[in-house]
């Protein structure tokens, strides 16, 4: 009898255990759903970016990896983050013609966007660094940038209150240069662009998402005349490549030759992705160039003499009117 | 009752199928061991840093040979490909050995090595290409091929700075006494990785004590054909012509006593 009461018992007692447990490991599933490995979302016509193996897109590390994004606990005084040099707003550029960094000092070049970075190659406009996670570690301790160093930054993140917790969500390890560098680059991969009237054109095969002027001007881009879709052709409007555009005749900087050291490499420099080009003034790789209109006149009277300058860059003789068809239709890049 | 154990077992078992399956992310790690054969002895490295006559160290004021005066608050550097050749000619590479040297330090523990004797030894300043590619952020933080504070890698370029030299000099003219200006070497680029060869210094490595190597470093050699006034900084990169100068004289900075 007494076996028998036991026997209910154990199972009443079962019952509300196993219910509690159950109840309890959803709680654990929600946790684990943020370490899912996600697809990202990529826009329509771009193929899937390479993502080291390590360094997989989830929630929580995305999560992370925004919010170091836009704090400037990775600068010395606390004063820059990332998000310092690349706005929202300016399609994750600054808008000034190089970027100023920490104290009001200038750094060396324009910035470059942060968008569909997924896809680049090799990182700056000198490709001196090979991987977006190691590019992480140049801003932080750039004397012009951040002028801090990656230990002192760990060292920070590792008194937060908040950031130990949510390292170890993320990456289930401390705040080290190893996640630190992970968590920004998992992030950066994230942000893409590729919505704009061109890609509704072109992609979702809407006949009048371009005027008759950008219509025009596309045929000048992709046309063997104008031919800019040699450097600044496929899904994100570059070619990854280094090219002397004939900027100048003596180059102030010497671009891709500081890292390879060839001369042969003067003055060539990253060819930048054209989408939102109309938001991301000014332009190349000083911004010394406050407009489209400057840009194009530069292209069409087939810049200076320099040794190096590609030979695609040829005087165009552009009209007035085709130059404004150009402009139109790098206007229609402009994310939607 | 059977059954009410079982239940329990059912409940633990239910219990640990709730731990989380999370995705753990370790770092690479760099074997630091060298396991040779059974008796071993440890071999140390010791560098004694000169410039000339006097001992180096940090904040402490030094002349070239023209006068010119100079100081230090910083001066590191990478030993790597670090092998001792055998009595019968044959070679033992200290396999995964790399030293981050520091003129505030003397004494480089090199690891167990056979009992024997040996003819020579060379090593290399900075890191083969391969691993000077690497990503700093993969290596555990003992490592000292981590990052580093002040910096030894380059982080707006591939690479690790091989040696690094800190300090001020004085820049005018006509030698003032005053350390006016800033002296920076920032040595690295796989072009500039050199070999310090000693084949002729035989030394025997016995059970009763701990072997030692005995190096010296003369970095008054390593300025020679150097106008420290206009030839005070370096990053290496872009090219100038000193990176190779003070690369190229790391051959003769380096004796062994």
């Amino acid at each position: 009898m007494s076996n028998k009461i036991t026997g209910v018992l154990s199972i009443i007692i079962f019952v509300i255990i196993s219910s509690i447990l159950i109840t309890s490991c959803r709680k654990d599933d929600a946790i684990d759903t943020g370490n899912e490995i996600l697809e990202l979302q990529v826009p329509t016509g771009f193929p899937y970016p390479d993502i080291p193996e390590d360094n997989q897109p989830t929630k929580n590390r995305i999560a992370l990896g925004k919010k170091l994004f836009f704090d400037p606990i990775l600068s010395r005084d606390s004063t820059i983050s990332c998000a310092s040099c690349h706005h929202e707003d300016k399609k994750m550029t600054d808008g000034l013609p190089v970027s100023q960094g920490i104290d009001g000092r200038h750094v060396l070049r324009n910035a470059m966007t942060v968008l569909n970075t997924a896809y680049q190659p090799n990182m700056f406009w000198d490709g001196g660094s090979p991987t977006l996670e190691q590019q992480v570690v140049a801003p932080i301790e750039s004397h012009e940038e951040m002028d801090f160093n990656v230990l002192k930054v760990v060292e920070r993140l590792k008194n937060h209150p908040e950031y130990p917790e949510l390292f170890l969500k993320a990456y289930n390890l401390e705040p080290s240069p190893y996640t630190l560098t992970r968590a920004i680059a998992n992030f950066e991969r994230t942000l893409f662009t590729g919505k704009s009237k061109y890609d509704e054109y072109q992609y979702d095969k809407n006949m009048n998402a371009l005027s008759e002027s950008e219509k025009r001007g596309m045929d000048l881009f992709f046309g063997e005349r104008a031919e800019c879709f040699h450097c600044h052709g496929g899904f994100n409007f570059t070619d990854f490549s280094f090219k002397n555009n004939g900027l100048y005749l003596v180059y102030a900087d010497s671009g891709r030759a500081r890292i390879t050291t060839l001369h042969s490499d003067v003055g060539k420099f990253k060819v930048p992705s054209l989408r939102n080009v109309a938001l991301t003034a000014p332009y190349m790789h000083d911004g010394s160039m406050a407009t489209l209109e400057e840009v194009v006149e530069h292209y069409s009277s087939g810049g200076k003499p320099h040794f190096n300058k590609s030979f695609l860059i040829q005087p165009l003789n552009l009209t007035q009117q085709e130059k404004t068809d150009l402009i139109n239709f790098m206007k229609a890049l402009t994310d939607l | 009752m059977r059954q009410g154990i079982l239940l329990w077992i059912l409940c633990i078992a239910l219990f640990a199928s709730c731990k989380k399956d999370d995705a753990v992310v370790q770092p690479i790690n760099i074997s630091d061991s060298s396991n040779h054969a059974n008796a071993t002895q440890t071999l140390s490295l010791k560098i004694s840093h000169q410039c000339g006559n006097n001992p180096l160290s940090l904040n402490t004021t030094y002349a070239d040979t023209t006068g010119r005066i100079f100081s230090f608050s910083d001066f590191r550097y990478y030993i790597s490909n670090i092998v001792l050749t055998k009595n019968d000619g044959s070679d033992l590479p200290l396999r995964g050995k790399i030293l981050l040297a520091d003129v505030q330090q003397s004494d480089y523990t090199l690891g167990q090595i056979p009992i024997g004797q040996y003819r020579g030894f060379r090593f290399m300043i900075g890191i083969d290409s391969s691993m000077n590619h690497s990503d700093p952020a993969l290596y555990p933080s003992s490592s000292p091929l981590s990052y580093q504070n002040p910096p030894m890698h380059w982080g707006w370029n591939v690479g690790y700075i091989f040696m690094r030299v800190e300090g001020s000099v004085d820049t005018s003219l006509v030698p003032s006494g005053n350390l006016n200006g800033v002296l920076s070497y920032h040595l690295g680029t796989d072009e500039l990785t050199h070999v310090i060869d000693f084949p002729q210094h035989s030394f025997s490595v016995t059970a009763s004590a701990a072997a030692t190597i005995q190096l010296q470093f003369d970095f008054q050699k390593m300025l020679s054909n150097v106008d420290l006034q206009n030839e005070n900084i370096t990053h290496s990169l872009p090219r100038t012509g000193l990176e190779g100068k003070l690369a190229d004289n790391w051959l003769s900075s380096f004796t062994v006593q």
